[in-house]
């Protein structure tokens, strides 16, 4: 299914709505990360416990954006692509990935440009994600059967900042032991 | 032993690779046509007349010297694919001689045998008549009476025709005739003393061999051990569009030849001719070996459609040497997703894009964090230690952010985390990594470089 995601946070919204379907749904299909806008680092791929080694990280010239993703939604060995829009596609190019999505059975996450909200576009699922300062709010405004729902916040999921580093901890347990003596 | 005989009506004009259905075409040999297109049938040029006659009564005709070696490649390609049908394949009397008895019980008899070599025939764009005897002669002999018996009716079948429908020199014939013998029947009616002392020793055998009598001895065929076919093309092809034909055309058969030898392969090399002589070739590997004639010419169709040649081509041949011996696939009852297209995807996206657009992501075992992740082409990832949270996104170079934190918009949070490490390959790192609040809005990784006291930015965590 082509989702499109509407967003001028590039970087952190997009991928954490992938990272929490690449985690509920694994199976033994790859991932591919198209055109990322920095290289994602594979420790906290690791950590968010999605295997490194079914990713596929594409970086694709302008001119072959559209066929590149056609061919990974089309294979039945892709499980989950996520693609940051190098150009605007047509209607006709959305409509084809969608299409090559159901033959593929295929997730594609296309990360766009927020002024292409107004322009009618064939994916079945549309969000539009605006950063907050704690979090995120996702506004699905397309989905098939059913209505427009009321926006959901989504908390950053830094709560491991409250907790000291192992780092920290070891520091304190040397202090501990030394202030027995 | 029941054999097969199979003959080419247009061996001639396939081998010269022409588009002969729509056109007026002959082929001509020492002056004199020896085989026409449909179309130059219809005109009236019929084999045995003379190029000026063919040429008066056709103008637009189109001539073209008999090639024997075109003709030979042919008919060893048509060998190859009449090899799937039996492990005994002659190239006999400039057609094909193959051992049907065992493959009449494979396929049901000798009716559903001739069906599926038709169709197949048919598919490959090449016009077949056959027929099946005792003997090759037996059957060459009913292929040119234009007659099918079945096995039951071999031997009355033959009796029954014209002692004329014998390939034999025809002053022998006129000779048989004057002995009495109008049918082949005849003759095998005669006493056998009486024929030998008066027929010469050559046609007696014919005779017996068309009979079942006697065992002409054939050399059988074995698939080439290199792959090496090409196909030339009457007049320059100007545009690489126009390969796209032979290049199915080709891979079809080297994907029968590979699935013959329960083989595949991984290297290709293809060779375009070009008309002023030079050759322009491109050697093709793909990510796993593959036996399928899609999953040849997908990726090389996507590499040869980026040539520019100088000239037009007049011919393009596949070359494969290297092959590996094919594992079937393992397949399993409960697991749905499949794997399968997974190397043919790779293999068009490399040959479209380049190999160096797909990277893998890879964990390396290094303390250094741009060490640690890197994206390779190939797949190494070591156990992931008890470390702190890492950000999303990694910047490679990182970002320097001078001599203060905060004066580049980071808030400090958390941390240190120290790192020290590279001593061994003389590129150290002193770091103190930080997880800072960036303007207030985004999560960040930064550090400090304990040597030169800088800050520099890690990498994004929102």
């Amino acid at each position: 299914m082509l989702i499109e995601i509407l967003t001028s946070d590039v970087f952190s919204a997009p991928m954490r709505c992938a990272f929490s379907t690449w985690k509920t749904q694994q199976d033994a299909r790859w991932i591919a990360l198209v055109n990322p806008p920095l290289a994602p680092c594979t420790e906290r791929l690791m950590q968010e416990g999605i295997n490194p080694k079914q990713i596929d990280v594409l970086n694709i010239p302008t001119n072959q954006f559209a066929w590149s993703l056609e061919q990974l939604a089309n294979a039945v060995s892709t499980r989950s692509i996520i693609a940051w829009e190098s150009e605007t596609l047509s209607p006709t190019q959305l409509r084809r990935l969608q299409l090559a999505c159901q033959r593929g059975q295929t997730q594609l996450f296309l990360v766009r440009n927020p002024r292409n909200q107004r322009q009618a576009s064939p994916a079945p699922v549309r969000i539009a994600i605006d950063s907050l300062p704690t979090g995120f709010e996702i506004r699905i405004f397309k989905q098939p059967g059913t209505n427009t729902k009321s926006p959901v916040v989504i908390p950053l999921e830094l709560h491991w900042l409250k907790t000291p580093s192992p780092v920290q901890r070891k520091t304190s347990t040397l202090k501990a032991q030394s202030s027995l003596h | 032993m029941i054999y097969a005989y199979l003959k080419f009506p247009n061996l001639l004009l396939d081998a010269q690779s022409i588009t002969h259905q729509d056109q007026s075409i002959a082929i001509h040999h020492q002056g004199k046509i020896i085989q026409s297109s449909e179309l130059a049938i219809a005109a009236g040029v019929v084999p045995g007349m003379t190029i000026n006659m063919a040429l008066t009564l056709c103008p637009n005709l189109l001539t073209q010297t008999y090639q024997p070696d075109a003709e030979r490649r042919l008919l060893h390609r048509l060998a190859l694919w009449a090899y799937q049908y039996s492990h005994q394949v002659a190239i006999w009397n400039k057609g094909l001689c193959i051992e049907v008895s065992k493959s009449k019980s494979l396929f049901g008899d000798l009716q559903a045998l001739t069906q599926i070599l038709k169709q197949t025939s048919a598919s490959q764009n090449f016009k077949i008549q056959l027929a099946f005897g005792y003997t090759p002669e037996m059957a060459a002999l009913f292929v040119k009476a234009g007659v099918r018996p079945k096995e039951q009716a071999f031997e009355k079948t033959l009796y029954r025709l014209a002692i004329d429908a014998a390939e034999i020199p025809i002053e022998y014939v006129k000779r048989l005739k004057n002995m009495g013998f109008r049918t082949i029947g005849d003759y095998f009616g005669a006493p056998s003393r009486a024929r030998q002392a008066r027929i010469h020793r050559e046609i007696y055998l014919y005779f017996d061999a068309i009979a079942g009598r006697h065992q002409t001895p054939l050399t059988w065929f074995t698939p080439p051990p290199v792959f090496n076919q090409s196909i030339e093309f009457l007049r320059g092809l100007e545009s690489i569009e126009m390969l796209k034909f032979p290049i199915n055309r080709l891979t079809q058969d080297a994907s029968l030849w590979l699935t013959q030898r329960v083989c595949a392969t991984s290297r290709l090399r293809w060779e375009i001719i070009l008309e002023n002589r030079q050759e322009a070739s491109l050697d093709i590997t793909l990510n796993n070996p593959v036996n399928t004639a899609s999953a040849l010419a997908d990726p090389t169709w996507l590499h040869i459609e980026k040539l520019q040649p100088q000239s037009p081509m007049t011919g393009i041949r596949l070359i494969i040497q290297q092959i590996h011996q094919a594992s079937p696939q393992k397949s399993d009852l409960f697991i749905k997703t499949q794997d399968t297209d997974r190397a043919q995807l790779l293999d068009r996206l490399t040959a479209r894009l380049g190999p160096e657009c797909l990277k893998a992501p890879c964990r390396l075992q290094d303390p250094r964090p741009e060490y640690a992740n890197q994206l390779h082409d190939e797949r190494n990832v070591y156990p992931l230690p008890n470390i702190p949270p890492r950000p999303i996104w990694l910047l490679n170079p990182p970002e320097s952010l001078g001599q203060s934190p905060e004066k580049a918009g980071h808030t400090l949070l958390q941390g240190p985390e120290r790192i020290e490490s590279g001593w061994w390959d003389f590129k150290p790192a002193c770091r103190r990594y930080w997880v800072g609040l960036f303007q207030k809005k985004r999560v960040s990784w930064i550090y400090q470089d304990q040597y030169s006291k800088n800050w520099w930015l890690a990498g994004w965590f929102t």
